[in-house]
């Protein structure tokens, strides 16, 4: 983006509200955190020389490259326009999340069938208004199939069972 | 007539009834997921990675390749129909394509599309047939020096393709990078970035990456947007271009086959690069530029050879230098990596039945595909009625079933969750996923190169400089970078990307 063209864009936001309302502020603030803790965790490894490289080495660089990155960024979004982010909302993103990692702890406790209905009934929440009975049907007309094709034809090791 | 053996080969493997099938269930997928917007070829390849376990290698990467150029040509029918891309390739076809289908010439425009894939899949097959022996020859003078800059180049390359900001992308590079070096350190055993979780000693596996950025991140975001029962589809019409058509879509495909072919090849190409410049190409060449938007042919039939001629070529690198371009072929890198298979020049040689097998079904598949989209394209338009509030938790459960299959594990499926709430927030921060996931796979191969160039050069940073591959590979790197802060390339990239 170039300055003039952010002068134009000036006229359509409203004036430059500082590094909170805009994407570009809060990614330069997550690389610089994530660049920050991977160079502290890099250098505690041994950095070693150019000719036998130690495991903290290249890891350091990458990282301290990262921190610079972040700076740029957050230069960019200093004079560039103030757009808001874009809102979220928790809804989708809770069930969505929340059914995987469901899944994920359950499938060795639980077995696949009974795994794969807690994700159906857990994504069906992010859906206002979405029948009970529909997502039992779905679950297990899903399921079942799932696990045949998947499990008895494809011969994938899914646990079927609770155990 | 060694290129004609060699493809004979390959054409011998391609057409076993095995081999035949699975390439028609990767072409089969691949249309499906194609005229399915919200599923793209990056997690739907992921998810069936460990579904190929069980076949040949080279069964496996026919029916991966297969989902990759299916996607294409399933693309382009949503978006002329619909107005929606089914792929991120096909955005471009939207504009002029879904404009012939309110004139009416949906059916025209359908066509168009798929015999400008087909005649592209035909040249690129060919071309990669060619180009490879080539290429490979050049890559068995590369020493580890050149990897290295071969490697900085194909991630400067995916820097400047990618959307948006260059620091930005930048920044998601080395991103990949730090999440590549998870796991213990291949020199000295060390464990690095694990955080005390043994679950993490070998690594973060690439599919919970590239499933929670690219699958579970668009999930949400569509449910978001409150995307449910698609919007009206066109009535398709005469399947026949006319006489007028016709002439204006040969030479637009020509020229979009040319194009998509040689932006496929490049560091940080492949189908969304090659359709979008394209397009720019034929709307600077048209006399009358103000018909596109409005329905020109062109507009159609270039883009849709570009996408899938670079779909294809995009395969050269990684056939025969071992580097993955794209996020599709970093899963491809995967996928041989699961079959014992170490990409690079040593596969051509090693194992031509897999290396020609594999270029010969993509000619196959493209014949397959031509007869599975346009006769059929009723039958996937169909699929279109089903809600997503329906189809998403199959979607969800496919992904799971794929993250723990890989290791049988429930913590990859964790992960899984993990990135799709890291690609859910970068989405929102306007950070484009696939630098992050292409330095992720190469990471690793980068730091050996690194350190073993430096090794045998005792230190001395120089090798990068003196061995001339290094040197033209790290000119070129240089230039690239370069010339991103060029006013023309700048202006360039902001039109390509804002249309």
């Amino acid at each position: 983006m170039t300055i003039e063209a952010c002068m134009g864009a000036e006229r359509a936001v409203p004036a430059r509200a500082g590094f909170r309302a805009s994407p570009d502020g809060l990614a330069a603030a997550l690389f610089a955190a994530l660049g920050a803790v991977a160079l502290w965790l890099a250098f505690g490894h041994a950095l070693g020389t150019a000719a036998r490289m130690g495991p903290g080495f290249f890891p350091a660089a990458v990282a301290g490259l990262l921190v610079l990155a972040s700076a740029l960024v957050a230069a960019g979004a200093w004079v560039g326009p103030a757009e808001p982010v874009e809102r979220g909302r928790l809804r989708p993103l809770a069930s969505v999340l929340g059914a995987v990692l469901a899944f994920g702890l359950a499938i060795d406790r639980l077995g696949f069938l009974l795994s794969a209905a807690l994700l159906f009934l857990i994504a069906g929440q992010a859906v206002p208004g979405t029948r009970l009975r529909a997502t039992l049907a779905l679950a297990a007309g899903v399921g079942g199939l799932t696990w045949l094709v998947f499990v008895k034809l494809l011969g994938i090791p899914l646990p079927t069972w609770p155990r | 007539m060694d290129l004609l053996a060699n493809l004979d080969l390959g054409l011998a493997v391609a057409v076993s009834p095995q081999n035949l099938m699975w390439c028609l269930v990767g072409c089969l997928l691949g249309t499906l997921i194609g005229v399915l917007p919200g599923v793209g070829p990056v997690a739907t390849i992921a998810m069936l990675l460990p579904v190929t376990f069980h076949l040949t290698p080279v069964s496996a990467l026919i029916m991966l390749a297969g989902i990759y150029y299916g996607a294409q040509y399933g693309g382009s029918t949503t978006a002329i129909l619909m107005r929606m891309p089914g792929e991120s390739s096909s955005v471009v076809t939207c504009l002029d394509g879904h404009a012939m289908a309110r004139k009416g010439r949906a059916g025209a425009a359908l066509t168009i599309a798929a015999l400008g894939s087909f005649f592209a899949g035909t040249v690129a097959t060919v071309l990669i047939a060619v180009a490879s022996p080539l290429l490979a020859a050049l890559a068995h003078q590369f020493a580890a020096a050149d990897y290295f800059a071969l490697m900085l180049l194909g991630l400067v390359g995916a820097v400047v393709l990618a959307h948006g900001s260059v620091p930005k992308a930048i920044a998601m590079v080395l991103l990949g990078l730090l999440l590549g070096f998870v796991g213990g350190d291949v020199n000295s055993g060390v464990q690095r970035f694990t955080f005390g979780i043994p679950e993490l000693q070998d690594g973060i596996g690439f599919v919970p990456v590239a499933m929670g950025l690219f699958g579970l991140a668009e999930i949400i975001l569509n449910l978001e947007k409150g995307v449910d029962v698609y919007g009206a589809i066109a009535r398709i019409g005469s399947l026949w271009p006319t006489r007028e058509e016709a002439r204006r879509a040969v030479p637009a495909v020509l020229r979009g086959t040319a194009l998509g072919s040689v932006l496929g090849m490049l560091p940080g190409g492949g189908a969304i690069l090659s359709s979008f410049t394209a397009y720019v190409l034929e709307k600077r060449l048209s006399r009358e530029p103000q018909r596109f938007g409005d329905g020109a042919v062109e507009g159609v039939a270039a883009p849709e050879a570009a996408n899938n001629a670079g779909a294809q070529t995009s395969f050269v690198p990684l056939l025969t230098l071992g580097i993955p371009e794209n996020p599709v072929m970093a899963l491809m890198v995967g996928a041989m990596m699961i079959h014992g298979i170490q990409p690079g020049p040593e596969v051509m040689t090693k194992q031509p039945q897999l290396f020609w097998g594999l270029i010969a079904s993509m000619w196959v598949g493209n014949l397959m595909l031509l007869v599975i989209n346009l006769p059929l394209v009723g039958v996937w338009v169909r699929l279109l009625g089903i809600p997503y509030r329906l189809l998403f938790p199959v979607i969800l459960l496919f992904c799971a079933i794929g993250a723990y299959s890989v290791a049988n594990s429930g913590f990859d499926v964790l992960l899984t969750a993990v990135f799709g709430l890291l690609g859910y927030a970068l989405a929102k921060l306007r950070c484009e996923p696939a630098p992050l996931l292409l330095a992720f796979v190469i990471g690793p191969l980068m730091e050996e190169n690194l350190r073993r160039a430096l090794l045998l050069s005792r230190g001395d940073p120089s090798v990068f400089v003196t061995r001339p591959i290094s040197l033209v590979l790290l000119a070129l790197t240089a230039v690239l970078l370069l010339s991103v802060a060029l006013p023309g390339v700048r202006r360039l990239r902001e039109t390509a990307f804002a249309e």
